[in-house]
């Protein structure tokens, strides 16, 4: 039987203006480039969010498929098509992991990342490119997004989580995806 | 017009409710400003999930998988070895694809309707699996996650039962892609003589009736 060992990187597909262009146009060579490199990595995305490959599976297509039969949903002024589709597919995987009420469970199995100092960051982070922005982020903006992020949960959860007001964790997490933003390489768009 | 202020960045976290949800997605259809603010934070969230998935996967890359292990993509074969085949029926595709093997079966996917149905276990120990299927019957898929043991693939039709390919054990996915399966009224995955999971396809078209 033959192997394979690697995994085909989404790299080229960011910020990949002609890509966006073609499939805002849907045209079929667009789909086939779109789903054949990103449908891995965003298999992977709600694969971290739901702990179900079959699940996510269904979630990353699903997800592909509804933006691509809807017109409406993705056109040219939505910006980077791959950034796009991995929010869709992550805040679909959010919500069925959400409807399905087995958050409580799946947050049980891991580790508890409200315990991080901020503005520690988690490992997998250190290499990234943000690791710079995020270290300065202010403790407070961290602990914000990194709720959101990496646990998850809605505003009214982190208020709850961390007793602040509602309009307090909104600000602190459009602060820091804002800084991010900026501190984000323009070869990254 | 009020605009979003922080749902902007709150809607790229996927932290909104289905409410808040659907009113970013009528503001921005008409705003610009706001929609270059969710562009923006959708990049933000894009990186920071590409960054957390690029930290795994060198584990992820280094696990040998099963040819064709990627759901999606594995639908590729070899162009070169296929297409002669494709005169015969049926055909039973384990290879490792290539881009233009890629385009052959991308290509058949998009000019076809789909479905894909769970089977059915029939042993506490069948394996979680699921067919894939062209509704006018062209191809078939069967992907399984972490089969503990090979299973045969076998596809019935009335009293007629043929072997179609084998879903082999050791490797986190495992899957079969079968061109032109002929008449399918059932898919059946076999271990030891002993039917371990069952799907019914449901075709649209009437050129394979079960």
């Amino acid at each position: 039987m033959t192997i394979v060992e690697e995994v085909r990187s989404p790299i080229s597909l960011w910020g990949n203006a002609r890509l966006g262009e073609n499939f805002a146009d849907r045209r079929a060579s667009a789909f086939e480039e779109a789903y054949t490199s990103l449908m891995p990595f965003l298999v992977s995305i709600a694969d971290r969010v739901l702990h179900d490959r079959m699940e996510a599976q269904d979630c990353a297509h699903e997800a592909f498929m509804k933006v691509w039969n809807d017109p409406a949903s993705y056109q040219r002024e939505r910006g980077d098509l791959a950034s796009f589709l991995t929010v869709c597919v992550r805040n679909r995987a959010i919500s069925t992991l959400r409807a399905n009420k087995r958050r409580a469970e799946v947050l049980a199995a891991q580790p508890k990342e409200s315990a991080i100092s901020a503005p520690e960051i988690p490992d997998f982070l250190e290499r990234s490119q943000l690791v710079d922005a995020l270290k300065k982020l202010p403790p407070d903006q961290w602990e914000a997004l990194q709720l959101a992020f990496f646990q998850y949960l809605t505003h009214e959860q982190i208020a709850q989580r961390l007793s602040v007001p509602l309009g307090t964790v909104k600000s602190r997490i459009a602060l820091a995806l804002r800084k991010l933003r900026t501190a984000l390489p323009r070869d990254a768009e | 017009m009020n605009h979003l202020d922080e749902l902007a960045e709150l809607y790229a976290l996927g932290s909104l409710t289905p409410e808040e949800e659907r009113r970013v997605n009528v503001h921005i259809a008409t705003c610009q400003d706001c929609r270059a603010r969710v562009n923006d934070a959708e990049k933000v969230v894009a990186a920071m999930a590409r960054e957390q998935e690029a930290s795994t996967m060198p584990s992820r890359s280094t696990v040998r998988r099963a040819p064709s292990a990627q759901v999606w993509p594995a639908l590729g074969f070899a162009a070169g070895l296929v297409l002669p085949l494709l005169f015969l029926l049926p055909v039973v595709l384990h290879a490792r694809q290539s881009a233009e093997q890629n385009h052959v079966v991308f290509s058949a996917i998009v000019n076809s309707h789909f479905s894909h149905v769970a089977f059915t276990p029939r042993t506490a120990d069948a394996p979680h699996a699921k067919l894939l299927y062209a509704r006018g019957g062209d191809w078939l898929y069967v992907v399984a996650v972490q089969p503990k043991t090979d299973l045969g693939v076998l596809v019935r039709s009335g009293h007629t039962v043929r072997a179609v390919g084998t879903l082999h054990a050791g490797f986190p996915d495992a899957e079969v892609f079968v061109k032109n399966p002929g008449p399918v009224g059932e898919v059946l995955l076999v271990r030891g003589g002993a039917i371990a999971a069952s799907a019914h396809p449901v075709f649209t078209s009437e050129v394979h009736p079960p």
